[in-house]
């Protein structure tokens, strides 16, 4: 006979499973619902997740609404910039919000091009300094659209019902609040010394409104300039404000190398290829102000990089900064809107793409 | 459906519920059968059609052995059920290692063939239960289990939810008695059950997931840029990733079983306080040791055979097992390693006695080299390439560079640390024996550390379990 795996008996001693179970339960709940409580007592409210999954989803509304789709890609300056509600009002377009937080808008672009079932509009928030760069997560995020529109068979399977089930979660419990998983909310929004405020919410189209009256001044702004530079400093120190003056004073003009160039040019072919089935795109740079501006100004002179790029493209191109009714606009961290402004700044690009028939 | 998934959650809320309240033992298999093969179906509905074509053709070809008067009708039975059954595992598993093996092959020899892209997806799970259900024709060969089982149970033990994706390799002869003879959980099984599946369920998703797969990823995404510390943080963290995923796994599936009144064997037995390799094969991953042991090594003459005929079918199993768990050269080098050693242990146990010897064989000197050679053939098993195995060897033992300990890598070392200090003061002894030596309190608080964390890191992106993919 087989000798190991015929005669297995297995020896379970009689334990009080009641009463181990009951109170591990309890103090399960306890935990689970103390943590609960707290970050509502924190001032934290449950919000959409925004991974892949939504992405994905929204990609296909994308081609399911065909020439009304208005679709926006970029990263995190649109998705926090544009009010969906007053762009659809205003454009009688149905708003797709494409834009993933700290990524390129190269790889969703290529998608959008070479998908022969998307013939709507495209905003692409554009940055002339990253298009040296390729891929991020909007590659991945674009591979799984295509694994899910590559499906032959509609009915559900286990993952989307898993997707459902998580996204059930996530909006209804403040331990998952903007993406993050219970030992994030416990480490960083209960146990820290000086919990952050949820100053960012996400809403179910994917658009995203920050509340930066939530947020420490100046610190946040002077953590987000010292991001732009690249480099780490302790927002809390004193000269803070001088030692990011001086690096800014070191930022001289980067090479406008070929790579650049063929980057647009390989842009221009996406933009003639949505344009060939009907569809249209505009290029947005949306604001930046204070430090920011100064560094990217510094880094990417308007006639070396935005002006070659708005002739070249091949397609309307309008910077915020550089546009009279949109230059105005203040970003508290130098880099994205306050919720406050979002809805006067989309009324106000569209009345100026209106005007010049570029919508 | 991941066993740690919502999904999966949500199904057990549903079928355990209906399990208790349907009458009869009958009933009771039929929903566990529909309930098997929904949970397979959630992954791709179209594949659960291969485990029923195959169920069908074994269950078919078990019969007429039964029935056959001959001999020699038997062994042609038993040859149609293995060439279907590894016929099927060939083609979905190896045809395009064969087909690009091939071409590099000819491409030695200067010619060039383009070799077609097979595109096919791998159905999860097909060497565990193709492997579940050659124990069941090759038993009735052997005579050592009946061929007249009624068809719904023997689809039930094919395709039971608990073991059938990633095992334990459960086998006829175990599990068929205990599908058709009628039982129901009592509370005692259901509490084990329970905890078996909280215990497992930590073991995957807060230490395998969360302790050591970071620390195993960052160093093998790129190990030449990385110092020597953090080469052996990251190879010593795979140890623990992949005994504390398969094994965490295998403790889901027999807690899961236990549930519903079924005993599932042991997988796993401490391997990492091994004393030597034909050691280690029986505490790792023991349904397929065994397996392989009984129906591969015995079938080849066993221990029956010359010294020489004896390390050739040592090597040649360790080549299977090792290929049995990818399609890739680098699963053979594993096992291949693995061959290597349990020959190399044989030969030394016939060296006459010395005192060297002796000295050698003083505890934990054989445990202590046993886990670190283990360690380090892990490398090839989850190194991407040859050059990035290479690559790993040469920063484990590269002094020189600088390389600076980083917190998550030192709680990983202290993590496989403790792993291997519980493993030798547990060698010959069971979770439950000492699960059950532990006050109530103390066994609420364990039951509550597994729970609490489990929500903690509840909600990211779900690992696929390892072993999925064989």
């Amino acid at each position: 006979m087989p000798s190991s795996t015929s005669s297995f008996k297995r020896e379970l001693a009689e334990q009080p499973w009641a009463l181990i179970f009951g109170a591990a339960v309890a103090v399960f709940a306890c935990f689970a619902g103390g943590m609960e409580l707290q970050l509502a007592r924190l001032g934290y409210q449950p919000t959409v997740s925004i991974g892949k999954d939504h992405w994905v989803a929204e990609r296909i509304r994308a081609n399911e609404l065909g020439s009304r789709a208005l679709v926006i890609i970029g990263a995190s300056r649109i998705q926090l910039g544009l009010d969906l509600g007053v762009l659809r009002a205003n454009t009688g377009l149905e708003p797709v919000q494409l834009a993933i937080d700290a990524s390129l808008p190269y790889p969703v672009l290529a998608g959008l091009a070479q998908d022969p079932a998307f013939k709507g509009t495209v905003i692409v928030d554009y940055y002339p300094q990253t298009t040296e760069y390729e891929g991020g997560p909007g590659a991945d995020f674009h591979k799984s659209f295509e694994a899910e529109a590559a499906k032959t068979y509609a009915f559900p399977t286990g993952s989307t019902v898993e997707k459902y089930l998580t996204r059930l979660l996530h909006e209804n419990l403040r331990v998952y609040s903007d993406g993050a998983n219970p030992w994030l909310s416990l480490r960083y929004r209960i146990m820290e010394a000086r919990p952050q405020n949820q100053y960012l919410i996400t809403m179910a189209d994917r658009s995203r409104k920050a509340d930066y009256r939530k947020v420490k001044m100046p610190e946040f702004y002077h953590n987000r300039v010292a991001r732009t530079l690249g480099i780490q400093i302790d927002a809390g120190g004193g000269n803070i404000e001088s030692l990011l003056r001086q690096k800014i004073n070191e930022q001289m003009p980067l090479a406008n190398s070929g790579v650049w160039q063929r980057k647009v040019s390989e842009m221009r072919k996406q933009v003639e290829a949505i344009r060939a089935r009907g569809g249209r795109v505009l290029f947005i740079g949306m604001p930046s102000s204070g430090m920011v501006r100064e560094i990217e100004e510094r880094r990417y002179p308007k006639a070396q990089y935005w002006d070659y790029f708005e002739q070249n493209i091949g397609a309307p191109a309008l910077h915020s900064n550089y546009t009279p009714i949109l230059q105005d606009f203040v970003c508290p961290d130098g880099s994205h809107l306050d919720m406050r402004n979002r809805a006067a700044f989309t009324e106000n690009l569209v009345r100026i793409l209106k005007a010049n028939r570029f919508l | 459906m991941l066993f740690n998934s919502l999904t999966f959650l949500a199904f057990f809320a549903i079928v355990y519920p209906l399990f208790w309240a349907l009458p009869g033992w009958h009933a009771k298999k039929r929903l566990l059968l529909v309930a098997s093969y929904l949970f397979y179906s959630a992954w791709n509905p179209p594949y659960a059609l291969i485990i029923l074509a195959s169920t069908l053709v074994d269950f078919e070809i078990a019969r007429r052995i039964g029935r056959a008067e001959t001999q020699s009708a038997k062994r042609s039975l038993l040859i149609l059920s293995l060439i279907s059954n590894l016929g099927l595992l060939s083609y979905f598993k190896y045809g395009q290692l064969a087909v690009d093996s091939f071409a590099s092959l000819l491409a030695t020899v200067g010619i060039i063939y383009h070799a077609p892209d097979f595109d096919i997806v791998l159905p999860v799970g097909i060497s565990f239960y193709t492997f579940a259900s050659l124990s069941y024709t090759i038993d009735v060969y052997r005579g050592q289990i009946r061929s007249d089982w009624k068809f719904s149970d023997y689809a039930l033990f094919v395709s039971f939810f608990p073991h059938l994706v990633a095992g334990p390799i459960v086998r006829a002869s175990y599990l068929l008695p205990q599908i058709e003879n009628p039982r129901m959980p009592n509370l005692n099984q259901v509490g084990w059950g329970l905890t078996f599946v909280a215990m497992g369920l930590f073991c995957k998703v807060v230490l395998a997931d969360n302790v050591f797969a970071p620390v195993v990823d960052q160093f093998y995404k790129n190990p030449a840029a990385e110092g020597w510390f953090h080469a052996w943080a990251g190879v010593l963290s795979f140890s623990g990733q992949i005994y504390y995923d398969f094994s965490g796994y295998s403790l889901c599936a027999i807690g899961l079983a236990l549930c519903f009144g079924f005993y599932f064997p042991d997988n796993f037995k401490h391997p990492y306080a091994a004393r030597g390799f034909s050691d280690f094969w029986r505490r790792w991953h023991i349904s397929l040791s065994t397996w392989l042991r009984d129906y591969l090594y015995i079938s080849l003459g066993g221990n029956r055979v010359g010294n020489f005929r004896i390390y050739l079918n040592l090597m040649l199993v360790m080549l299977i097992g090792g290929m049995w768990h990818g399609a890739s050269w680098m699963f053979a080098l594993w096992g291949g390693l693995h061959g290597l050693f349990l020959i190399i242990e044989r030969a030394m146990r016939k060296l006459p006695e010395s005192r060297w010897l002796s000295v050698l064989a003083q505890r934990p000197l054989p445990e202590l080299a046993t886990f670190m050679l283990v360690t380090l053939a892990w490398i090839p098993f989850r190194a991407t390439s040859l050059e990035n195995a290479a690559s790993v060897f040469g920063s484990l033992f590269d002094f020189g560079a600088p390389s600076i300990p980083e917190n998550a890598q030192l709680v990983a070392i202290i993590a496989m640390l403790v792993t291997v200090r519980w493993h030798f003061a547990l060698r010959d002894t069971s979770l439950e024996a000492v699960f059950s030596k532990l006050m109530p309190a103390v066994q609420t608080l364990a039951i509550s550390i597994c729970l609490v964390t489990l929500f903690l890191y509840s909600g990211g992106d779900q690992r696929a379990f390892l072993y999925f993919q064989f």
